[in-house]
């Protein structure tokens, strides 16, 4: 299957400071990329050099569109929601919805007012009158509402309280996602999404760090809880992360022999959010 | 770029601005109106019988270039006040289009849109430039119509009342011809303010804090450091300065002294505004607008 999303070699300086250092990521129909890092990792640089928002060296392909030439043919078929309210505070509801009527080439009007009717956001309602979930959810149907082949979402959820953030991931699923699609989200909440994710790439100082298939990163690391007298010699295999708690120790192993790991103590499959503060850790400690 | 990207354009740009644009106008138009009627109310008796021979006089009445004149100049100056205070919206709205977006984060909004920035840039010049002023001037065009109904009752009144006949006034006012004349203006008006509005958007678009203060200071840092270098070295003249108010001067010296000689006196104004265009002064503003574009292009992160 030919990828919808190619970055090769990406870089992008601020004053000197390397934000992004050679970043290498494809990306093909079907996939949900979770891209996940720290504060400051560059991940809303990534997001926006691949919608040609900010300049950058190296080379992008999206859809076979180069963003920084073609910004606008490939925003037809390109959907974005950014990490923080962007949407202007004086617009009203049915303003945004004309305004997008109009401009975008894939809008359906109505889906999103069929979306909208599912809230209790007032068509006259004017942005800066919605509390701060109503506002992600007048995004989300705007963008829900455009026929898009590529959605980016950079921290979508950031603030909002459980029931929207889960209310938003169901809408997503249900009203975009098909296998002719693909996702790139950026969220600091990775539990909450990892079960949506069919891959991951974990972004540090402006580097990926480890980018696959989240199959083949459950499949490559394994969390033991290891016995106490098994303890010296799981150490001398490399663990990435070792965390002892109520005098419980468990260690996260990188590609290590699933039979030494099952003499070890009890071996189970940890969740992303596991992986990454294991990567993380080992990244800073070297 | 298509049709309806376009009017949609223009459409948000009127959906921002939309009180400023719709109740300032509104409230010069009430004001115009009401203002001479409320004296005309308040009049006392000797003083209506003095404007009532006036309109009735024979040799008024007479006067036909005369009140042709007289008209133009009338209508001419119920503009005025709608067009200065125009021109303060329009530098509110060139200082404030490119800095609002970006200080509320919208831009990433607008940004994420299959709209192209040459669209976006574009859309607001002709905005500030030609749709800001148009909507003051059709205003003021309205309180011409309300003072044209006015004087057409007036007209009938006196016709039916008094025997005096104001029709043959009518015929020469050239009421649609002077109005166009007026609105002709407008263009000569954007293009000469062009250098300053393509200033104002840079300012803008470049600004992270207080747009009007970029616009302002470098003018005045440049005017400082011009003064200090003629004062230090005893030079004759101050380029800069000099330059500056021949531009943007007016009035003083443009018009033939005696009014009455110029044969065509709606087209005045066109050809005094058509003569403070620059060639120079146009380069410089479409220097300015690449520069805006660019950095809308390049240098949008907030």
């Amino acid at each position: 299957m030919s990828a919808m999303i190619t970055i090769s070699g990406l870089h992008k300086s601020y004053k000197n400071k390397l934000v992004l250092n050679d970043v290498n990521l494809s990306l093909s129909a079907g996939q949900i990329l979770g891209l996940v890092g720290p504060n400051g990792a560059g991940k809303t640089t990534c997001l926006q050099a691949l919608l040609g928002l900010t300049r950058y060296d190296g080379i992008i392909d999206v859809l076979g569109y180069n963003p920084s030439k073609n910004r606008e043919k490939m925003l037809a078929d390109v959907a974005y929601i950014a990490d923080v309210a962007v949407l202007p505070k004086w617009i009203k509801v049915d303003q945004a919805l004309t305004y997008m009527q109009g401009v975008h080439p894939n809008f359906n009007r109505q889906k999103a007012e069929t979306f909208l009717s599912k809230t209790n956001i007032p068509a006259t309602a004017k942005v800066k009158t919605l509390s701060k979930g109503m506002v992600t959810q007048l995004h989300l149907a705007l963008i829900l509402a455009v026929d898009a082949k590529i959605l980016i979402l950079d921290e979508p959820t950031l603030g909002l309280d459980i029931l929207t953030r889960r209310q938003f991931y169901t809408h997503l699923l249900e009203d975009f996602y098909d296998e002719n699609k693909c996702i790139i989200v950026t969220t600091h909440q990775i539990e909450e999404i990892e079960h949506i994710l069919t891959d991951a790439a974990f972004i540090r100082d402006g580097k990926i760090v480890l980018a696959q298939s989240v199959d083949d990163i459950r499949n490559r690391f394994k969390l033991v809880a290891v016995d106490n007298e098994h303890l010296e010699q799981a150490k001398a295999h490399n663990p990435l992360f070792t965390n002892s708690m109520m005098g419980i120790t468990s260690m996260l192993f990188d590609n290590a022999d699933p039979e030494i790991l099952a003499s070890l103590g009890k071996v189970s499959s940890p969740t992303l959010a596991d992986i990454f503060v294991g990567v993380m850790t080992q990244e800073s400690n070297s | 770029m298509n049709r309806s990207q376009i009017i949609t354009s223009f459409r948000k740009e009127i959906w921002e601005f939309k009180k400023t644009l719709f109740w300032v106008p509104l409230i010069i138009a009430i004001f115009i109106i009401v203002a001479p009627l409320l004296k005309l109310m308040l009049m006392e008796g000797y003083q209506s019988s003095r404007l009532f021979d006036n309109i009735t006089n024979v040799d008024n009445l007479a006067n036909v270039e005369g009140f042709t004149r007289f008209f133009l100049a009338t209508i001419m100056g119920m503009f005025v006040p709608f067009i200065m205070v125009s021109l303060i919206i329009q530098l509110y709205y060139f200082t404030t289009c490119l800095f609002d977006e970006r200080r509320d984060l919208s831009v990433y909004f607008w940004r994420s849109l299959p709209v192209s920035d040459a669209l976006n840039v574009s859309v607001k010049l002709i905005t500030g430039a030609l749709v800001v002023p148009a909507i003051f001037m059709l205003a003021a065009t309205f309180v011409v119509f309300v003072f044209l109904l006015l004087a057409l009752i007036v007209s009938i009144v006196l016709s039916l009342g008094y025997d005096v006949s104001l029709w043959g006034l009518w015929g020469s006012a050239d009421i649609f011809g002077n109005l166009t004349a007026i609105w002709l203006n407008l263009l000569p008006y954007a293009l000469w303010m062009f250098p300053v509005f393509a200033w104002l958007m840079l300012a803008s678009m470049f600004a992270n804090k207080a747009p009007f203060l970029w616009a302002i200071l470098p003018i005045a840092a440049i005017l400082l450091v011009e003064s200090f270098v003629v004062e230090y070295l005893q030079l004759d003249g101050r380029f800069f300065l000099n330059t500056l108010r021949e531009y943007f001067a007016f009035g003083h010296g443009m018009l033939p002294n005696d009014v009455s000689d110029i044969e065509s006196p709606k087209f005045i104004l066109f050809s005094v505004l058509s003569s403070k265009i620059s060639l120079i002064a146009t380069l410089l503003g479409v220097g300015f607008m690449y520069l805006t574009y660019w950095l809308r292009v390049n240098r949008s992160d907030v």
